[in-house]
């Protein structure tokens, strides 16, 4: 054995590294072509949303090209794969970071949190899509992310939307509440529904939990059964919530079940579509909307699929970035950092958005949608 | 040097000293552990806690993260190395499963399933490459000495072991808390560097993550586990536009291996320059008698 | 409330059961534990689905081909990894780290096949239940104890009324000796594998069934594995019994208890348990493998 093995080996491992990393990192500068990142899950569990969101960003990036692009130059899209998971997010935003003027991305809040600061200081803004913890553009000592935004609503304003229609539009006295606690946005949501609730004098008899990657949860809806709730809130994701309603229904619960826009996909329709029937969900505006259907329609026509929410946020996130260059003038991520922050009354396929320069958050109205002969039916906007 | 290539760089610091506690435990002791992963939880979580709530030096709140675990390892090693293996296996898993829910659950103290934000970015590219340069010279020294030797007897023949006097569950705990500090030293500069930890980072496919590094490198070398670390680091970098089939490829990968080649990349040999050093001897030699025999 | 949580428990256990035998089958065998059960449990349902909801057969035969299907699969893995492992000489714990290899290639090649998306079955049984004074209990949940039932007492029969129920006894209890007694051991691993991997898919088309079929759903065979544990490795009464008493006991600890502490709950009785007896609660004493 040699005598500074130890070295050696370190000298290799940083060798390999060294030698493969100048394939990593690429950066040919074009100055005719505005360069917008995305990151989301292209792989795993919920690419379905992932891939959804590049798709819907490339085929607008088309869109604004054909119509001359912005200020006269062409976007053009790269997406890398998040996985839907922090550290990947973290490294994916790395690597767009020294090209590109802006990231849209991600829907998740685990990953836009540790994104957020990495974007502050690179200098590059980010525009989160449907990430709705508050922390994701304020961080837990109350200080404001300069370069994190969003494009979606927060976990308190859903919470507080579902609450209300729960009190006046179903009239319901007695809720019950079923969060997934392995989901800071499940616990998020259901926290601020259980205040706005019982501040509507509304009561709360039970409150259970489960994790998500569990696919029996009897053993919960059993204790909720015999207190025969009028509503149940369970924001939890599609699948699981499918699993949750089937369930219910088979314990004979018939309270209707409410959440938030974890709901949204057409596959809740094809798993749960009946045990659902007049359940309601928040979301943002969104496909029940028919401003939105030409869009939809393109979608379909370029890729032979129906379009998913987060199309929508792509979409409106890179007309946002054009509204807010075109303000600045010029090309440049101070300027449009700036602008953004400024942004008043700007209009999207997802509605009417008004940024708060002190929190970053917008506010739009959430939209409510209805489960209604396995459809997804478009209640109304609730402020 | 980007930014992103730092990163990458300091996730492979971070990851070689993870893989390393795996390597001493599993490559050179044979032991089997599915829990490593909950190490790191206890040694990101104690840090953070003591970065953020302590106001604690990163130092003193990296060593925090380490104590812990090895204090925690040490009691889940009394309890549990008794059993044989795949009992024991089930029994790490359990371990791991068991913290990550834990954390979940005490959510007033760790955020919970939200995570906890906000932790100091103080893991840079020097503090890592101290700590992976102090890792290895550890861990080499430690295989070198007599506590190492001992191990490997272990490994090897655990009953012949016992019969010349070696201790054989005071040297697997031994080995079982080097590796649960080593994982708690990973976390703590994981924590610190990614600003945010939750618990569902730590889960069972990291575990099995860890493990399956340290085969492919070769279960019984240090060089091994460092080189498998560093491809299996930057692969799904490099390989990003088929991601999909990364871990295809992955599993593929084990298999192959340990049907084909179960010694891994490098089996029981670890980087050395003696191939070097004879192939010069040689080409001297035939220089010598070269020039001699050219002389007139 | 007490009634209805343990009917859930006992449905729950009923599928673990039904993937505890599989691993204790194979352990008994070999001595390993087949991480990728789980898996071949998945692709069954997989192919079950396709059969049924794709190519749109009747399901009794759709069922069929899943479970031959999942039975071939398993008798595939152990042709390619394990048999050569065992004729390395390695030691057994590369078995297991095959199987994890195997594991995340099956896992991931469906989800670059079919795709990451959930499927759900077409509805065989109505979302129905059978209600008895108060209790509810689904149809399928019947239909499942009943069919996890029959598997199991088959596999029984088969293994102690029959010849090769004998043979693999042998196997199971010195197979060098039962090589030299002249049994064709391969036959024999070949037998056992493809009985696991149909007990396997038969548990997977029933969670595919009740709930879902997605990529990663094999990993409810790590409740099998600790059920098989909890028994004792390698005694399939064992498995059965430590499957049901795992099934009910997370139901009632969700229930009664916090569902957030549901998994440690089990572990820690796990552990409690090996502390008493190392061995599982039926477990045979084998020395430590090298």
């Amino acid at each position: 054995m040699s005598k500074h093995p130890k070295f050696l080996s370190l000298l290799v491992g940083a060798g390999l590294a060294a030698a493969l990393l100048p394939g990593l990192g690429c950066g040919k500068k074009d100055s005719n072509v505005i360069k917008i990142g995305y990151v989301g899950a292209l792989s795993g569990e919920t690419a379905v949303w992932g891939q959804a969101g590049l798709n819907g960003m490339k085929l607008t990036a088309k869109e604004i090209n054909d119509k001359g692009g912005i200020l006269g130059k062409k976007i053009e899209v790269i997406g890398l794969d998040g996985q839907g998971k922090p550290i990947d997010s973290v490294n994916a935003f790395k690597k767009l970071q020294e090209d590109v003027l802006a990231v849209i991305g991600t829907n998740f809040s685990s990953c836009n949190i540790p994104m957020a600061a990495v974007a502050d200081q690179a200098g590059v803004p980010l525009i989160a899509t449907a990430a709705s913890n508050p922390k994701v553009t304020v961080d837990e000592n109350g200080k404001l992310h300069p370069y994190s935004f969003r494009i979606g609503f927060i976990d308190p304003f859903q919470g507080q939307v579902l609450a209300n229609f729960a009190s006046n539009e179903l009239k319901a006295k007695t809720a019950a509440i079923f969060v997934d606690q392995g989901s800071d946005y499940s616990t998020g949501l259901a926290a601020y529904f259980e205040k706005q609730f019982l501040a509507n004098g509304g009561q709360i008899p039970i409150k259970v939990q489960a994790h998500s990657g569990d696919n029996d949860f009897r053993a919960q809806l059993s204790k909720i059964q015999p207190l025969k709730p009028d509503v149940i809130l369970v924001p939890w994701i599609y699948k699981d919530v499918a699993l949750i309603a089937n369930q219910a229904r088979e314990l004979g619960i018939k309270a209707k079940l409410m959440g938030g826009d974890g709901w949204d996909s057409k596959e809740l329709l094809t798993m749960a579509g009946d045990s659902l029937e007049g359940c309601v969900y928040t979301s943002q505006p969104s496909f029940a909307n028919p401003v939105t259907k030409p869009y939809a329609d393109a979608y379909q026509k370029e890729y032979n699929l129906a379009p998913e929410t987060e199309a929508l946020f792509g979409h409106d996130g890179l007309y946002w970035i054009k509204d807010a260059v075109e303000r600045a003038g010029k090309i440049d991520r101070a300027a449009l950092r700036d602008q953004l922050e400024k942004t008043t009354n700007f209009q999207g396929l997802m509605g009417s958005m008004s940024v708060d320069p002190a929190t970053h958050n917008p506010a739009k109205p959430a939209s409510i949608y209805k489960v209604a002969g396995k459809q997804f039916v478009w209640v109304g906007d609730f402020k | 040097m980007s930014t992103y290539e730092q990163g990458i760089i300091i996730l492979i610091g971070i990851n070689i000293i993870a893989v390393l506690g795996v390597s001493i435990l599993t490559g050179f002791t044979r032991v089997f552990s599915f829990g490593n992963a909950g190490f790191m939880a206890i040694g990101a979580y104690v840090s953070a806690l003591l970065s953020l709530r302590a106001h604690a030096p990163f130092v003193a709140a990296i060593l925090g993260g380490m104590a812990v675990a090895g204090a925690i390892s040490w009691l889940l090693g009394k309890l549990t190395l008794g059993l044989r293996g795949d009992y024991f296996l089930i029994a790490t898993l359990g371990f791991g499963e068991c913290v990550r829910v834990l954390f979940e659950y005490l959510d007033p103290i760790t955020g919970g399933a939200r995570g906890m934000p906000g932790i100091p970015a103080k893991t840079t590219l020097p503090a890592v490459t101290i700590s992976v340069v102090l890792a290895i010279l550890l861990a080499w020294n430690f295989l070198h000495s007599r506590y190492g030797r001992n191990l490997m007897a272990i490994r090897e023949q655990g009953m012949a072991a016992e019969a010349v006097g070696i201790d054989t569950a005071h040297y697997k705990t031994l080995a079982f808390v080097v590796s649960a500090i080593y994982a708690g030293w990973s976390g703590a500069l994981y924590a610190h560097y990614l600003t945010f930890i939750a618990p569902n980072m730590f889960n069972l496919d990291k575990s099995a993550e860890l493990t399956i590094t340290v085969v492919i490198g070769g279960l019984g070398s240090l060089t091994g586990s460092v080189i498998s670390t560093v491809l299996l680091t930057v692969l799904p970098e490099v390989l990003r536009a088929a991601s999909t089939y990364r871990m295809l490829f992955y599993g593929v990968a084990v298999v192959l291996i340990i049907t084909v080649r179960p010694a891994g990349l490098m089996g029981y040999r670890e980087f050395s320059l003696a191939p070097l050093h004879r192939a010069l001897d040689r080409w001297r030699a035939r220089r010598l008698a070269a020039g001699t025999g050219a002389k007139p | 409330m007490l009634f209805q949580q343990l009917i859930n428990g006992v449905s729950i256990g009923g599928i673990y059961a039904l993937m505890a035998t599989g691993y204790a089958l194979i352990y008994s065998l070999l001595g390993f534990s087949n991480w990728a059960h789980g898996d071949v449990a998945m692709v069954g349902a997989y192919i079950g689905f396709l059969c049924f909801a794709v190519v749109r057969l009747p399901f009794l035969p759709a069922a069929l081909v899943a479970v031959g299907g999942a039975g071939l699969l398993s008798v595939l893995n152990e042709r390619v990894a394990y048999r050569r492992i065992r004729r390395n000489n390695s030691p057994t714990m590369f078995l297991m780290i095959a199987a994890m290899g195997l594991s995340v290639t099956l896992q991931n090649f469906i989800l670059v096949t079919v795709g990451p998306k959930f499927k759900t079955f077409p509805t065989v049984l109505p979302v129905k239940s059978v209600s008895l004074g108060g209790l509810h209990i689904g149809v399928l949940d019947l239909v499942s104890l009943a069919v996890a039932c029959v598997a199991i007492c088959a596999l029984q029969f088969m293994i102690t009324r029959t010849q090769a129920g004998l043979a693999i006894k042998a196997c199971a209890s010195n197979m060098r000796v039962s090589a030299l007694m002249g049994i064709n051991i391969d036959r024999y691993v070949t037998l056992v594998f493809f009985l696991a991997g149909a007990l396997a898919g038969v548990g997977g088309l029933l969670v595919g069934l009740k709930y879902t079929v997605y990529p990663l759903m094999g990993n409810i065979s790590l409740k099998a594995f600790i059920a098989s544990v909890f028994g004792g490795l390698g005694s399939i009464p064992g498995a059965i019994v430590g499957a049901l008493f795992i099934g009910v006991m997370e139901v009632l600890v969700s229930g009664y208890v916090s569902a957030g502490l549901r998994d440690l709950f089990t572990f820690g009785l796990l552990i409690a348990v090996l502390l008493i007896r190392p061995d599982g609660l039926f477990g045979r004493t084998v020395e430590e493998k090298a």
